[in-house]
């Protein structure tokens, strides 16, 4: 189907299905959302939305399992015709997806807490900063990047001989990142520990650009800043002794924001994507 | 959640997610800090204003370390009016070459006694010690900009910090925006010569040709990006 393109990109369609599915709605009903279900909406399922005899040979093969992140279009075909897609694309689709685990959907978390702090909260659970006084240790990394001078390179990775890193935060500093033979006879009495997983430890992302911070809720003009004079359409008020009228973001700020703290425990799913 | 491991000093979260795709933890953390220019919410004024830096995560200004840059660079855009953007007033739209003639007025301005904030900050600019972040699309802009951006520095004798931002078309002006990268040019003391002077930040991470300035964009950069 659509979405209300251009303002929400019509080519997230399949992504939206994605994080759907990853938020807990069952994978057949996740396809179906993008498949059967709008060409049902649309009055064309004789046609559309399914792959069976006598309807329309449109059919898309994708790299991956196509609930994937990334999973992208390797063939094309509309009416039964394989489209020119791909023909004058330089990269290779589905370099790195051999495994067969690509083929397989991706893993879900169970969202049980959630579900339990969403009705408890009626639909709004507090977003608290979890900080940590305690020592922190993260067992089976398998890799620690950190800023360096020439951008974001290894600090640690673990290897085929020595899998599971594990490193050792304290007061926000790194401790020990190594093997465990390494880093183990640092690990306090009492400290808080995380098993990775196999994953890797990297520095946070910055935003930029957004108008987190300074806006609440789009449309609603009460939750945020107001919009700057603009000295091309209209006079700056001359109190402002500034006919270019340039102000600083610093004097809006404001903290707590919902939107800000989503950024902070949870829009990386958006920058991944 | 595991992830929420915060503290002041280092912010740092599971990267599960980017490795091993989707894991239930790798989506509890991330964004630590964020770079606002002033709110503009489908309105584009020319010039933007200053944008802050700050922790998304404290709970008010003044605690230690939630604003991390006051001022951490000047936004303006040069872009042909987008069809969906209402005007504020209904007046029309500034033309590119007038928003540019007006950029070249406060790059090249000497200072002359002048005061006011814009005259102040454009000079910052224009000298190199801050940062001038132009929201722009099209190529043609964009080499317009280097080309006023060679004009300041030679008449000024000083090197600029120019940021392209959204850039749907920068990958045809590539080799340009490199040169300006690397050319020595005249430096300002404390300029490292080695450091770019012309950035890009490649916004929204999908691009879509929105309006007419972004036609020309380069999709399979982005695809290749997610591909590795």
């Amino acid at each position: 189907m659509q979405t209300d393109h251009p303002v929400l990109n019509g080519r997230y369609l399949l992504y939206e299905a994605q994080e759907a599915y990853h938020y807990g709605l069952p994978l057949q009903l996740a396809l179906a959302s993008v498949t059967t279900a709008p060409a049902t909406a649309a009055g064309l399922s004789h046609r559309l939305g399914s792959l069976r005899p006598g309807m329309d040979a449109d059919v898309v093969l994708w790299d991956s399992h196509p609930l994937r992140l990334g999973a992208t279009p390797v063939t094309v075909w509309v009416d039964g015709i394989i489209q020119p897609l791909g023909t004058e694309i330089s990269v290779l689709v589905g370099k790195g997806k051999e495994a067969p685990e690509w083929r397989e959907p991706p893993n879900v978390p169970n969202w049980k807490q959630e579900r339990q702090e969403a009705l408890k909260w009626d639909g709004l659970p507090p977003l608290e900063v979890d900080r940590v006084s305690e020592v922190v240790v993260f067992a089976n990394v398998s890799a620690v990047l950190i800023r360096g001078a020439e951008g974001i390179e290894p600090m640690f990775h673990s290897s085929a001989a020595h899998p599971g890193g594990v490193v050792i935060i304290d007061s926000g500093k790194i401790i020990c990142a190594g093997i465990s033979t390494v880093c183990n006879h640092l690990v306090p009495n009492r400290a808080r520990l995380v098993d990775l997983e196999g994953g890797v430890l990297a520095p946070a992302f910055i935003s930029f650009g957004s108008n987190l911070g300074l806006q609440e809720i789009a449309y609603e003009p009460s939750t945020g800043d107001g919009l700057p004079f603009d000295p091309f359409s209209e006079d700056v008020p001359g109190i402002l002794r500034d006919p270019g009228g340039i102000v600083q973001a610093a004097d809006a700020l404001e903290f707590q924001t919902r939107n800000a703290l989503y950024a902070l425990l949870i829009l990386c799913r958006v920058v991944l994507s | 959640m595991l992830c929420t491991l915060f503290s002041s000093s280092v912010g740092w979260f599971s990267l599960n997610a980017i490795l091993s795709e989707y894991r239930s933890i790798a989506y509890r953390a991330g964004v630590t800090a964020a770079t606002s220019p002033p709110y503009t919410f489908f309105f584009e004024p020319t010039f933007t204003g200053l944008s802050a830096t700050f922790r998304t995560g404290a709970p008010h200004a003044l605690t230690k370390g939630a604003v991390i840059q006051r001022v951490s660079a000047l936004h303006c855009a040069i872009r042909r009016p987008n069809a969906l953007v209402q005007q504020k007033g209904h007046v029309q739209t500034p033309s590119v070459s007038t928003r540019i003639a007006v950029l070249r007025r406060l790059l090249l301005a000497d200072v002359d006694g002048r005061t006011g904030e814009t005259t102040k900050w454009f000079t910052r600019a224009a000298d190199g010690a801050l940062p001038l972040i132009i929201d722009v699309g099209s190529a043609d802009v964009m080499a317009a900009l280097l080309e006023l951006k060679e004009e300041v520095e030679q008449k000024r004798g000083t090197r600029m910090r120019v940021v392209f931002s959204g850039a749907a078309e920068a990958h045809l002006l590539a080799k340009e925006i490199g040169k300006h990268i690397q050319q020595p040019g005249k430096m300002v003391p404390d300029c490292d010569p080695g450091r770019a002077r012309v950035g890009v930040i490649l916004t929204p991470p999908r691009p879509i040709p929105e309006t007419w300035d972004d036609k020309r964009m380069y999709v399979e950069v982005l695809e290749a990006l997610i591909l590795g």
